[in-house]
Order: C-alpha cells, then sequence, then structure tokens
C-alpha cells in the first residue's frame, strides 16, 4: 500500500516537472506595456539626457532607446554573465527575470 | 614673446585633437576596419539586429565600449567574440577618433522614459 502510494507520488512529480519544463521552454515575448513597472532602475540614468555614470569610469551613459530588442536583451544578459564588466549593470540585469529583460527590451526598442 | 603665443596655440590645438577626437580620421578608420559590414552604411541600420546602432551615440561611452573590448576580460572590460579581434589593431588615438565620427553622424538613438 505504502509503496503504491509513494509511486502515485513519483508520477504526480514527473507530471509537474514536465509541466514545468514546458513553462520554460515557451517562448518569451517581451510586452513593451509590461515595463513601465520595471524600468524605475533604468530611468535614474539612462532618461537623464547628457547623465554620467561616475564609477568605475566617468563617461555619458549611453542612449539605449530605439536600439533593437535583440542588442538590448543581449547586453543585459552580458552584464548579468560577466562578459560586460559593469560593477552598477551587473547588480541590475542580475535581478532581472528573462521575462523582465524581454518587456525591458520591447520598451526601449520602441522609443522614439 | 610671439614664439610663445605660437607655442601655446600649438599645445592648445594638440591637445583638443587628442581630448576631441578627430572626425575625418575616424572616418577613415571606420573605413579601414570595415566597421560598417555590421553595424549599417549609415552606422544606424545594423545587418542584424544583435549588433547596436553606433550613429549619434555619446562619444565618451563609445570610447569606454571600445577600451573595453580592448581591455577583455580583466576589469571594466568586455569579451566579444567579433569585437575583441576588430579592436586589437586600434590605438587610443584611433578610438578617439573613431568615436568622433561616430557620435557626429545623424542617428535615431534617444535618451528619455
Amino acid at each position: 500500500m505504502k509503496l503504491a502510494n509513494m509511486i502515485k507520488n513519483l508520477f504526480a512529480l514527473l507530471a509537474l516537472a514536465g509541466a514545468a519544463q514546458a513553462v520554460t521552454a515557451a517562448e518569451i515575448v517581451g510586452k513593451a506595456e509590461a515595463a513601465p513597472n520595471k524600468i524605475e532602475m533604468c530611468i535614474g540614468c539612462h532618461a537623464i539626457p547628457g547623465y554620467k555614470a561616475t564609477f568605475p569610469e566617468v563617461f555619458q551613459v549611453p542612449k539605449i532607446g530605439g536600439q533593437s530588442a535583440k542588442y538590448i536583451e543581449n547586453a543585459l544578459r552580458g552584464y548579468a554573465k560577466g562578459e560586460r564588466k559593469h560593477p552598477s549593470m551587473k547588480g541590475i540585469a542580475v535581478s532581472l527575470s528573462d521575462q523582465d529583460i524581454a518587456d525591458i527590451a520591447a520598451y526601449y526598442s520602441k522609443q522614439k | 614673446m610671439k614664439k610663445i603665443v605660437f607655442a601655446l596655440i600649438c599645445s592648445a590645438l594638440s591637445f583638443s585633437a587628442v581630448a576631441g577626437g578627430n572626425v575625418a580620421a575616424g572616418k577613415a578608420v571606420a573605413d579601414k576596419y570595415s566597421c560598417f559590414a555590421c553595424h549599417g552604411k549609415d552606422y544606424n541600420t545594423p545587418i542584424d539586429p544583435s549588433y547596436p546602432k553606433l550613429a549619434g551615440q555619446h562619444k565618451d561611452y563609445l570610447v569606454h565600449a571600445l577600451t573595453a573590448y580592448k581591455r577583455g576580460d580583466g576589469a571594466n572590460g568586455r569579451s566579444n567574440a567579433i569585437m575583441t579581434g576588430q579592436v586589437k589593431p586600434l590605438s587610443n588615438q584611433d578610438i578617439q577618433d573613431l568615436a568622433a565620427y561616430l557620435h557626429s553622424l545623424p542617428g535615431t538613438l534617444v535618451n528619455h522614459r
């Protein structure tokens, strides 16, 4: 009896795991309209014309409005993975989910 | 006195060339290394969405980015299969000139909310 229950549970677990995988495998579509709640961390620098980052080097933060979504996604992932080494951008990028990144990229790519 | 004034003017001119970058020299660098092959003839229409638009981008950011690719995997560096190779032959002056040229081009990039 106990064994039968265990097997049942095991199957339930496997089914759940399969469902979870199906969710992650589904393509993530960026929604620009979902971004306004997610760009608080961006606008402190990237919405101020001429704003200069001061650490670790002094330079005007790049214009990102109008870049393609794909480029913005890659850049954010690059900061998260350390392919682009920038302490503040890394801190921000690692806090974003894949859906956040897609939404933010869609938002900035549509800016004119 | 005249000599001193002349020397001062010369040093001021050469200083501004170093700090500002030279647009014409930058165009020559861009042509020589075929930057347009990926970033587009007008530097505003890259051939693939994974490549950035460069026209009108801030000059000091472009200098930072190009220098970061030179640093590679080190502190404040960037690793990228294509750009690491592209920046290798560039001198610091080339980078300043290139950034001045790309910044001078009309582009569609914006900075606002």
